[in-house]
């Protein structure tokens, strides 16, 4: 097992012992793999309904007309919500939001009917709980757009009436028109904006996690001495080899679960698979750079654990998902720019979507190509300091 | 000294002798509550850049320019001169929305010929699309408004009659609670909640796992339900400060909405920290070396967040995972803990959710108590 000489042989004795530390481990093989695809699967189960329909709200009608009534039927016919119960006070019906048993209520005013049907300008008030972020904004989008149908059905039969031609009650109504489209996600799924982010989010933190505790254990549990040599004592052909067995794992990870989820949703990927596939082959070696970085920094396994915790567990806002980076303030900029995923998410989103070319790419691609010549480059160097130095292993 | 006492002082003897736990039950939370809200400091997407098409400019395309901007919204980046200029740009990632202006706008919507704007926005990113969306509808809205009055204010009548003739019913939306629908607003409250019992489940983890290195568990008082409460009390303590530092200081600090009072938060996170510390005892039996709660407990942050409801709400949930999210102390605790705090709830409105973290100090409490009494068994008859 020792004999494997300077030349050569290392990479692969280095590869095949990892191979056989994997094979022995069930623990191994969930952090590195059963571990990961878990997870990804119960975040697929979770926004596996991609779109929120028939949250529950309250109706408080004070006019009980023809009119509220042909509204409160506009809101149940809404996809996103359903009229759970009606009420006479609002302060009941606020306190079922908050209770949590209905996320919203829609106020119809006294007289609503005689107003309407006199011009005399009637506002239908929406209540929604916005601290249930994805929740306020499906139910006020649709209480909004029940509201808008009842105004213009009951324009469209007065102006009918009152002689104005069918086809110029359009006109008549809106001067101008508009017409918006949601590119690239037409359904405005948050299985697109939320889950397919949280992919590579996810698998950051097991790729540095799962690198840092392969290379660390080495160091705590003091083989750090008999690594180096299977590798014929050279750090880059004991690193690599270690590492080439996770890369493997890694980047199938990767590729089964973006692909996976792109044809199960019948999305496909818009433009170049191969600019995409290239991102991933970069992105798992990125995270690869920045582990071995922190845990030869650190030089303590748990150290350089609960530091890429911190780093990668809140990764997901910082490389402005929810917020662009162009919002955030210099420390959360910085931040940005520090894990790989930023670069990553940006790629994927311009070539899985929106069929953005090489030109919009090359950009990321160094991105991710630093976090690997920084990481490899300053790391291996500190790595090869403490591998051959005893003292320094073991360390908590 | 009683069990209780003994296992209390043991447990707190304990923390403080191992660095590790110490960083992460005072310093965790710390510094995460100080990290996590960063990237959302700006609460909504303003300033999104985006491309315009205008193919009249006239006054009125230029007035529509200036009122969709005029929410802050977007920024109108760049100015360009054919659609297909506008979607390469958009697909490039450079814009994020583009805004197309028809030749003869202005002639067409004066003489009533319906002149179509239209715009486009990269809906990948939902609450960057949201915003222009509403910019470009708002703008919409706001112009025809106006045409619409001109139009009924020359048949003579007055102004009065003018505007109300504009909409027979109109939508006002008022968002509750987190009225300004911050994200850091909306996140920060929930995700600390939950960031409460990872950290005990970590410290537990990496406590219990040294001493099953070490083969330290005689320094443990032998666990009766005395014992087990005792150390339990030790993070009741310690996260009943980390909560008053939470709703007093963090809150302030990022500026987020608070409607609720600190004493009934802490009564209903009081049960909510004991089932923390027992669902963490119950845990931790099944590390063996501390690092291995280190990755499994990190990793599981983000299902654990994203089942509690918060974020997506139960009802688009399937059903056996709405069930077992009920076992995490953090789903009841976050729900609850938000209702108090930020929806300005009454104590009665979470008594159901308060109830069911008693139901978890009950469960994992007996689990960890068995649990203990097998692994003090063992112990006994280990060499030492």
């Amino acid at each position: 097992m020792h004999g494997a000489t300077a030349t050569g042989g290392g990479f692969h004795e280095v590869a095949r012992r990892e191979w056989r530390l994997l094979a022995g481990s069930t623990g191994l093989q969930v952090m590195h793999l059963f571990g990961p695809a878990t997870v990804l699967l119960l975040l697929w189960l979770v926004f596996s309904q991609g779109v929120l329909r028939d949250l529950p709200i309250v109706v408080v009608d004070s006019d009980k007309s023809a009119l509220s009534r042909q509204l409160i039927e506009l809101l149940d016919a809404a996809p996103g919500i359903r009229v759970d119960t009606t009420l006479d006070r609002l302060a009941d019906a606020e306190q079922r939001v908050r209770r949590l048993e209905a996320y919203g209520v829609v106020f119809i005013p006294e007289d609503f009917q005689h107003d309407i049907r006199r011009r005399l300008g009637v506002t239908v008030t929406g209540f929604y709980n916005a601290q249930f972020s994805s929740v306020g904004s499906t139910v006020n989008r649709d209480i909004g757009a029940a509201v808008r149908t009842l105004g213009s059905q009951f324009e469209a039969g007065q102006a009918m009436a009152g002689g104005v031609p069918r086809r110029l009650v359009g006109a008549a109504l809106q001067p101008i028109a508009s017409q918006g489209a949601p590119l690239f996600n037409p359904q405005q799924s948050y299985e697109v904006f939320l889950f397919t982010a949280f992919v590579p989010t996810v698998l950051q933190l097991f790729f540095l996690l799962g690198t840092i505790w392969a290379v660390g254990s080495e160091l705590r549990n003091r083989t750090a001495g008999e690594w180096l040599r299977s590798g014929g004592n050279s750090i880059v052909a004991a690193l690599a080899g270690k590492l080439v067995v996770y890369f493997v794992i890694y980047t199938l990870v990767l590729l089964a679960a973006t692909f996976g989820v792109h044809a199960w949703m019948g999305w496909g990927v818009r433009e170049s698979g191969l600019i995409l596939v290239l991102g991933q082959l970069l992105y798992v070696a990125a995270c690869q750079g920045l582990a071995v970085l922190l845990v030869s920094v650190l030089a303590s396994l748990r150290g350089a654990l609960s530091f890429a915790s911190l780093l990668a567990g809140p990764a997901f806002g910082f490389a402005g998902v929810s917020l662009p980076v162009y919002t955030m303030n210099g420390f959360a900029a910085t931040l940005h720019r520090l894990i790989p995923l930023s670069s990553y998410l940006r790629l994927y989103a311009g070539q899985a979507y929106r069929g953005a070319d090489w030109a919009a790419a090359w950009g990321d691609l160094i991105g991710l190509g630093l976090f690997i010549a920084v990481g490899f480059g300053a790391g291996l160097p500190l790595l090869r300091r403490i591998s051959l130095t005893p003292e320094k292993w073991g360390a908590e | 000294m009683s069990g209780f006492g003994r296992a209390f002082l043991a447990q707190w003897r304990l923390i403080l002798s191992d660095k590790a736990a110490v960083v992460l039950v005072f310093g965790g939370f710390v510094i995460y509550s100080l990290i996590f809200p960063a990237p959302y400091a700006a609460e909504i997407a303003r300033g999104n850049p985006i491309a315009v098409v205008d193919l009249d400019r006239s006054s009125l395309s230029r007035q529509l320019i200036q009122t969709a901007q005029a929410s802050g919204a977007i920024v109108v980046t760049h100015e360009l001169h054919s659609p297909s200029e506008a979607y390469a740009l958009l697909q490039s990632g450079a814009i994020r929305g583009y805004l197309i202006i028809p030749e003869n706008f202005r002639r067409d919507a004066l003489s009533g010929r319906t002149p179509a704007i239209s715009w486009g926005g990269d809906a990948v990113y939902l609450t960057v699309y949201s915003q222009i969306a509403s910019a470009f509808a708002g703008a919409t809205g706001n112009l025809n408004g106006g045409i619409r009055l001109k139009k009924a204010l020359a048949t003579g009548i007055g102004v009065d009659a003018a505007r109300a003739s504009l909409a027979p019913v109109s939508y006002v939306g008022r968002p509750l609670f987190n009225t300004r629908e911050g994200i850091a607003a909306y996140s920060a409250p929930a995700v600390m909640v939950l960031v409460m019992q990872q950290t005990i489940l970590l410290a537990i983890g990496v406590l219990v796992g040294t001493a099953r290195e070490r083969a330290a568990f005689v320094n443990l008082p032998v666990e009766g339900w005395g014992e087990l409460l005792g150390r339990a009390c030790v993070f009741v303590m310690i996260y009943s400060v980390h909560t008053l530092y939470f709703y007093g200081i963090v809150n302030w600090l990022w500026d987020l909405p608070t409607y609720g009072h600190v004493l009934p938060a802490l009564l209903f996170l009081l049960p909510f920290f004991l089932s923390s510390a027992f669902f963490g005892l119950t845990l931790a039996g099944l590390f063996r070396r501390r690092e291995t709660s280190l990755v499994a407990i990190g990793v599981l942050g983000m299902p654990f967040a994203y089942v509690a409801g918060f974020a997506w709400p139960h009802e688009a949930l399937l059903w056996p995972l709405r069930m077992a999210s009920w076992l995490l102390p953090s789903t009841a605790g976050i729900q609850g803990s938000l209702q108090l705090m930020q929806m300005g709830a009454g104590f009665g409105d979470v008594l159901p959710r308060w109830f069911a973290l008693w139901g978890l100090v009950l469960f994992y409490g007996a689990l960890s108590f068995f649990a203990k009494r097998r692994e003090g068994f063992i112990d006994a008859n280990a060499p030492h």
